[in-house]
């Protein structure tokens, strides 16, 4: 399995956890130039930036600490950009999910919303 | 919280087993505790190298995911089978050896002969083959826990139906437990045939 196949099937299995959770996934893979969001989601009140991160068990760094000043930089510049051309009332959130993949088995999926915010960033939604 | 997607262990719990006992089965049962119905019990084999995600303990996998189980368990089981011991056999023998009765009514139903059977718990049916008990088996091996799916399963199943045949006594809502409301039900209809007499002496006093 590629790197990017595995990153695929991580992203795959977020959604349905989060589908499952009663989110409603709006985008997937929303890009511009210099920079991406995996999944963008609804949940109640919330619009969710989800970043998702795949490891494997024995991965040294896990996926969270991954999502570093720099990554969140760039996600909330990718937000900013979506929500100036989508408008909503929705309050904006940033989530951080890693999948746990092992010879192409999905072990484990770990979702934490609210993970990280825009303060020390330069962006207003 | 993660949620664990595949427990491993299970798998590779029973994949270590292999190597000495190539075909394991597991085995679990259903409604032992219960004032009325019949007990169920499952014998299930799997293939080397099948993994089944969400399969677990049995108590901390929803209804709705161990409906779904029940399905992926049949169709990609070796061999499986569900047995049962009828209250007739409870009353008569005491519950612990009817429920033995319809674990080896299970073993021996699945057509293949094991070459070890892992039992739920801390007793051992009378077997054919060699046998093993596993404390909390459920939470240990692949295999005892997708009998466990299936005993469940089928049990809830049969309590729906009996439900519906005597809807007076509540069962969906207490699935024959012997909680107050079944006790209110008893003392007002008294005792059915689908009731383990031998459950009910505080009732008689």
């Amino acid at each position: 399995m590629t790197k990017s196949e595995t990153g695929k099937l991580g992203e795959e299995s977020v959604c349905a956890y989060l589908a499952e959770q009663g989110y409603r996934i709006i985008e997937r893979n929303y890009r511009i130039k210099g920079g991406e969001i995996d999944i963008i989601a609804e949940d109640g009140f919330y619009l969710a930036f989800v970043e998702v991160k795949t490891r494997r068990p024995d991965s040294l760094v896990t996926g969270f600490e991954a999502v570093n000043k720099r990554k969140r930089g760039l996600i909330i510049k990718t937000a900013a950009d979506y929500c100036c051309k989508h408008p909503s009332m929705l309050q904006p959130r940033f989530d951080v999910a890693q999948v746990i993949i092992e010879e192409g088995r999905v072990l484990s999926i770990d979702h934490i919303p609210n993970a990280y915010d825009t303060t020390g960033y330069n962006f207003i939604f | 919280m993660a949620r664990i997607v595949l427990h491993k262990e299970l798998f590779d719990y029973d994949t270590e087993l292999r190597k000495e006992y190539p075909v394991i089965c597991g085995v679990d049962e259903a409604g032992r505790g219960p004032l009325a119905g019949d007990v169920y019990a499952a014998a299930v084999v799997l293939r080397d190298g099948l993994l089944i995600d969400y399969l677990n303990d049995s108590k901390k996998i929803s209804e709705k995911r161990r409906e779904e189980l029940f399905d992926i368990i049949r169709v990609n089981a070796e061999a499986y089978c569900v047995a049962t011991a009828s209250v007739q056999e409870i009353d008569s023998m005491n519950i612990l050896n009817a429920t033995m009765l319809a674990m080896r009514r299970a073993v021996e139903g699945l057509g293949i002969k094991p070459d070890l059977a892992l039992i739920d718990g801390n007793r051992l049916p009378q077997l054919d083959c060699e046998s093993r008990y596993v404390i909390k088996g459920d939470a240990t091996s692949a295999s005892i826990s997708a009998a466990s799916v299936l005993a469940k399963v089928s049990r809830d199943r049969y309590m729906k139906e009996l439900a519906e045949k005597y809807p007076q006594y509540a069962f969906e809502q207490h699935k024959g437990y012997g909680t107050k409301l079944h006790y209110e039900k008893l003392e007002e209809f008294g005792v059915s045939e689908v009731h383990r007499k031998t459950f009910l002496k505080k009732l008689h006093d």
